[in-house]
């Protein structure tokens, strides 16, 4: 065991390996950050790059853009308000309300600590755990997956807090707009109306463009005094957090870093999912739920803990059975065929080296994206000294540029156009943009999985019920339903006492 | 005024929006007869659900208008919003409308004009409408828009190896 591990590190102990892993962390981060470039593009760019090197050294630059750009999200996030990458929307809750205030720094301090530690403890699940989590991952099939999809989408519609129902009409008008385009199963058209265009459907990054990018510019072009240009103090110092401070978070660490693991381990399902899973657990078992999105840490923690655990847990299913865990991982099992190695059950004993390198290389390339993350702060804030009318247009232009890239078509262009003015028409008749996301998100997983599971039932959905972990989750689900329901009507009844008879709404 | 009227509104748009889903959504091919879960059933379920809480919601704004909550109501997000009262909602609206209005005109001209000069353009102008009246540097917009443009554009199609909209000139 030991040996292997020294095999691992001593074929990264060259200053090329290092500096290809510093240069993957760099790109990385950078993709994270940028609005409309994500993950999977970045791996999928360097890709060809890689064809010339051995399979460690490519590795070094994939999985060096792989963690940074997980973690390169929060900081337009934290400090616009617009989520780099999917991975980070749960981030933009507490982080931008933080650097409101001027804390910016510090809550990029704290998401890249915490960043730092969730990938690090999925890291030890993978090292250490994975053969066994895989096996457990098997037993998960359509019914499982749908049983989760449910409960994401419930519990991340009681969310938000003043308005169930527009949290679910909001959740319900995302998962219409995923039925655009070709259906799962039999790829029937559907609300193409002859748009050719419209086949594919929409993709997740026009959305959140829209939806986040644009709809910051619009905020700034309604505020009279153009964008609100205060001077705030932005100086930090450290780790961010005070011990205390970190002792208190250790619970919520730990949970999150669970959450990210498990569900990166769900080949499917990747951390999109986790952080705003991740938020919404952390929330709910919190003792005080109502300092949540405007500037607490506890956020920030659960969001970013559990986005970066789930790249280490995405790449459990890929070692061990051949599966990726997501799109990034899937473009690294092409880079694997591409050396002639086939992942699967056989590789840690036919490849034993390539693995543990590769954990070496996770290794290393989570210390350096702190440090990267770290150093470069004082750069990253730089950029809010740049004046917001100047800085957001090019950022739009930089989203529009990645979501044309996707497909190399300008409707994707027009897809953030439409999904803008959804946005602004979510805010302004304030109805919650979370749950439209989450519901944009699963709505394909729901769907498939309905049907899917449907087939391998005969038509059954009560079998959805009988199978062990699915009617659990979906029991569970129920339970809460009615559980948060009975504890709004109650909390009504109890304000309603207290204000003498005059109903209030609360 | 528009306030007390907002849920009624959005409720009265969401239910005609799905109503219209709805109805379409007979016109989706049914591959199999006898099946409960074909492609027509997800997005039925959605529009349905989603006319109910429509109309819940439209009730609800009737009764609350009725009893004259909607006045407290309004009254307290005031109070919270005051920092950020707009000052004269119709300029502010027309200056919303220019942002969509130019984004769109970007998007329309990317293809005949080309990346690099529609970019050029959008940016300048988008730069110019955030800003207001008095503190409008057109120079330095200019310059930067200059530079951001050509900066992305190499290295999207040179660095990155993408491509990016070529129109007759760039």
């Amino acid at each position: 065991m030991l040996d292997s591990w020294a095999t691992g590190f001593s074929s990264i102990a060259s200053p090329e390996a290092i500096l290809l892993i510093l240069i993957g962390t760099i790109l990385g981060i950078f993709f994270g950050a940028t609005p409309g470039m994500t993950s999977s593009m970045g791996i999928a760019l360097i890709l060809p790059v890689t064809y010339g090197m051995s399979l460690i050294y490519g590795m070094c630059l994939i999985l060096g853009i792989y963690i940074g750009s997980i973690s390169g999200g929060l900081i337009t996030a934290i400090l616009f308000n617009i989520p780099g990458t999917p991975a980070s929307v749960a981030t933009t809750f507490d982080g931008y309300p933080m650097a409101k205030r001027g804390e910016g720094g510090r809550a990029i301090r704290i998401g890249t600590l915490y960043s730092f530690l969730g990938g690090s403890l999925s890291l030890i699940v993978l090292f250490f755990l994975a053969p066994l989590v895989a096996s457990f991952a098997l037993s998960f099939s359509a019914p499982e997956y749908f049983a989760i999809a449910v409960f994401s989408l419930i519990l991340i519609s009681t969310l938000s807090g003043k308005s169930m129902i527009k949290g679910f009409i909001s959740a319900l008008a995302g998962l219409l707009f995923t039925t655009i385009g070709m259906a799962p199963v039999d790829s029937v058209f559907r609300y193409t109306f002859g748009f050719h265009a419209l086949d594919g459907g929409f993709s997740i990054l026009p959305v959140l463009v829209g939806l986040f990018a644009v709809v910051e510019i619009i905020k700034g072009a309604e505020n009279p005094s153009g964008f609100s240009s205060k001077a705030l103090k932005y100086k930090s110092k450290g780790i961010g957090v005070t011990w205390a401070e970190f002792k208190g978070q250790l619970k919520n660490m730990f949970v999150s870093a669970g959450v990210g693991t498990g569900i990166g381990i769900l080949p499917g399902l990747g951390a999109t999912f986790s952080n705003l899973i991740a938020y919404s657990v952390s929330k709910k078992t919190s003792k005080k739920p109502e300092t949540y999105g405007k500037g607490s840490i506890d956020g920030i923690v659960a969001s970013e803990t559990a986005n970066n655990a789930t790249s280490g847990g995405a790449l459990v299913p890929l070692l061990s059975m051949g599966i990726p865990g997501d799109a990034g991982t899937a473009i690294m099992l092409a880079a694997f065929m591409l050396h002639g190695i086939t992942p699967g059950p056989l590789l840690f004993t036919t490849h034993g080296d390539v693995i543990y390198g590769m954990f070496a290389v996770l290794i290393v390339a989570n210390i350096l994206m702190y440090l990267v993350m770290i150093f470069g702060l004082g750069g990253f804030l730089k950029l809010l000294d740049i004046k917001k009318n100047i800085l957001y247009p090019i950022i739009l232009v930089l989203a529009c540029v990645g979501a044309f890239a996707l497909n190399n078509r300008i409707f994707d262009m027009w897809a953030i156009f439409i999904f803008s003015i959804i946005g602004y028409a979510l805010v302004k008749f304030k109805f919650p943009i979370t749950p439209f996301v989450i519901g944009f998100v699963l709505g394909p997983l729901l769907e498939i999985n309905l049907r899917r599971g449907m087939m391998t039932t005969y038509g059954s959905f009560l079998d959805f019920f009988t199978r062990p972990i699915s009617g659990s989750i979906l029991i569970f689900t129920i339970l809460l339903v009615i559980f948060y329901s009975l504890k709004g009507i109650r909390d009504k009844r109890i304000k309603t006492t207290f204000n003498n008879g005059d109903p209030k709404e609360i | 005024m528009i306030h007390k009227y907002k849920n009624l509104i959005a409720g009265c748009f969401i239910l005609l929006f799905s109503l219209v889903f709805f109805l379409t959504s007979f016109s989706i091919k049914l591959t199999q007869i006898d099946t409960f879960v074909g492609s027509r059933l997800f997005p039925q379920i959605i529009t349905v659900l989603l006319m109910l809480l429509s109309v819940w919601i439209i009730i609800e704004n009737i009764v609350k208008n009725r009893k004259g909550i909607i006045e407290e109501e309004v009254q307290e997000d005031e109070n919270e919003h005051s920092l950020e009262k707009a000052n004269g909602p119709k300029q502010n609206y027309f200056k919303t409308i220019l942002v969509f209005v130019s984004l769109a005109l970007y998007i329309s001209i990317l293809d005949s004009i080309g990346f690099m000069i529609s970019t050029i353009i959008y940016l300048f102008t988008q730069m110019f409408l955030l800003e207001s009246k008095g503190k409008r540097k057109l120079i330095q917009y200019l310059v930067v828009s200059v530079i951001s443009t050509v900066v992305i554009f190499y290295l999207f199609t040179e660095v990155f190896n993408l491509v990016l909209p070529r129109g007759r000139l760039f």
